[in-house]
């Protein structure tokens, strides 16, 4: 094995903790044991949201300055979703470090500092699901659907569901 | 250190989850760095009231002047040191392997006859329950890489404690402790000279003799508010007097000046060059190499300046060249595409949706 700094050392914790105590329909950890600045995860639809019943698979990318600054999470294949740009890239307060945020409304203790970690950030974007934010949208596309006509929306999005899972 | 991690030497406070104490996650949490989530290395109060290591929060406020969990404004000057939570973590990582083991469910709280102990330990170390020599927090070469105080885990730390133990002796010049360790008797560390004696000579007649003398320096009396082992933890099994003699937290004798951070702008690279070499740090490499090593060594540095045990310079420069070094490893890294059980994993959520449905 490669020596490890910091990062690596906070990454494993973290990947360890994860392992013995996740939240519920959270399932996360890096990719190889070679490299653990890049992380597969998995995402359950929250209950009661049109991503009900649907497993979202997603990739964390951590700096090597972890956890200075924040990792970016990705959905693979990109989700329909406000929240989340057409190529899967999740834009949430909490990925954004303070005075990095596009949405500058944002209170600074929702943004990124080494404090957050992994599963805060899941666990953010598990309510993002729940509950998209489309004042500060990313997908300008999704946002309108959801704003104009919100059945067409979740229609959508519970077709990609029964598509991902080949069903 | 060697640099080398296992992923089972890093410990968590989820550890004790699962032990007849769970509450002790809480404990183990709270001496932890919000930061780094290692145990607490120099730790350092803000004038918010939080903390976090010394280097850790020194390298945060580098490019943010702001506490990361409340986000107040925060200046390294509004830093000060945090003493007896130092000395609070040294302790705690001293017996955490012990207490974990105490509190495991399936074992018996009842410890096994003192000679089979005694043979344990002499034959099998990794599976004695008799506490870490504390001869390894001097040897903690550099916590921001391998946290050897709390991975007291496997038989990668025995390894690791005999080589660090040489290490350390030639760099301290100190005598080289015993290679078979004595047998474990019950024995206590004295509050005023801090050496360890079987608890019958240390209760009976040492600590008299001891206040008796007059000390050649005042340094270990202002260490008396460590407590040692027989007033605050009760007795203490000590492998040896020599050992115990290395990790009395105490305050140096030298008084170690912070460095202080460059203006590089106004700075050519053949003075930034003369600065690291007046360090005697590398020379090499890109401009931004030197600006980033010497960012790094001044935190190094600061940190250590506000250690209860500060390290020796040439401990931190090897830090800083292992540092250098894992950065370098990350940017050639190659990423490879998943292993056999997390598609198992996958695969298993998958079958879970489909079975909901
Ligand atoms: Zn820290
Ligand atoms: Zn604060
Ligand atoms: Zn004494």
């Amino acid at each position: 094995m490669p020596p490890k700094g910091t990062a690596q050392r906070r990454l494993l914790k973290e990947y360890q903790q994860l392992t013995k105590d996740a939240p519920e329909g959270i399932v996360a950890g890096p990719v190889s044991e070679d490299n653990l600045f890049v992380w597969d995860c998995l995402l359950e639809g929250p209950e009661g949201t049109p991503y009900e019943n649907g497993v979202f698979p997603a990739r964390l990318v951590f700096p090597s300055d972890y956890p200075l600054s924040p990792p970016k999470l990705t959905f693979t294949p990109a989700i329909l979703h406000p929240n989340i740009y057409a190529n899967g890239e999740v834009c949430i307060s909490i990925l954004h470090p303070p005075g990095e945020d596009p949405n500058q409304y944002e209170r600074a203790e929702e943004r990124w500092s080494p404090v957050q970690n992994v599963e805060k950030i899941l666990l953010s974007v598990m309510s993002m699901l729940s509950e998209p934010n489309v004042e500060s949208g990313a997908n300008i596309d999704a946002c309108k659907l959801w704003r104009d006509d919100r059945k067409a929306f979740e229609e959508q999005v519970r077709s990609d569901v029964r598509k991902s899972l080949g069903l | 250190m060697n640099g080398y991690t296992d992923i089972n030497s890093i410990t968590d406070p989820t550890d004790f989850k699962s032990t007849r104490v769970p509450k002790l996650f809480e404990v183990d949490s709270l001496l932890r760095c919000h930061i780094c989530k290692e145990f607490l290395s120099s730790p350092m109060l803000t004038h918010c009231g939080h903390t976090f290591c010394s280097g850790c929060i020194r390298r945060y406020l580098l490019n943010t002047p702001k506490c990361p969990i409340c986000s107040k404004e925060l200046r390294e000057s509004n830093l000060c040191r945090n003493v007896v939570l130092e000395q609070l973590v040294i302790s705690y990582k001293g017996l955490r392997k012990e207490l974990l083991e105490k509190v495991q469910i399936q074992e018996e709280p009842k410890n096994v006859p003192q000679v089979t102990e005694s043979l344990v330990i002499e034959n099998a170390p990794v599976a004695s329950t008799t506490p870490k020599p504390e001869v390894i927090y001097l040897d903690e070469e550099d916590s921001a890489f391998d946290d050897s105080i709390d991975e007291d885990l496997t038989i990668l730390l025995e390894s690791k404690k005999r080589k660090q133990t040489v290490s350390i002796d030639s760099i301290l010049k100190r005598p080289k402790p015993p290679l078979q360790r004595k047998i474990t008797t019950e024995s206590g560390t004295c509050p005023i000279c801090s050496k360890v004696f079987p608890i019958e000579i240390l209760m009976g007649r040492h600590i008299d003799e001891c206040l008796a003398v007059p000390k050649p320096s005042s340094n270990y009396a202002s260490n008396s508010t460590y407590t040692n082992s027989h007033t605050s933890l009760g007795k203490a099994k000590s492998p040896s007097t020599e050992d115990q003699s290395y990790y009395q937290p105490k305050e140096s004798n030298t008084v170690q000046q912070k460095l202080t951070k460059l203006d590089y702008s106004s700075l050519s690279t053949t003075q930034l060059k003369s600065k690291l070499s007046k360090l005697e740090l590398p020379t090499n490499g890109t401009r931004n190499e030197l600006e980033t090593r010497y960012n790094e060594f001044l935190i190094l540095w600061n940190a250590n300046c506000d250690s209860v045990q500060p390290k020796n310079p040439k401990l931190l420069r090897s830090q800083l060249a292992k540092w250098e070094s894992a950065i370098k490893v990350k940017a050639n890294g190659t990423e490879k595409l998943g292993k056999a059980g997390w598609s198992d994993l996958i695969r298993q959520a998958r079958s879970t949706m489909k079975s909901k449905d």
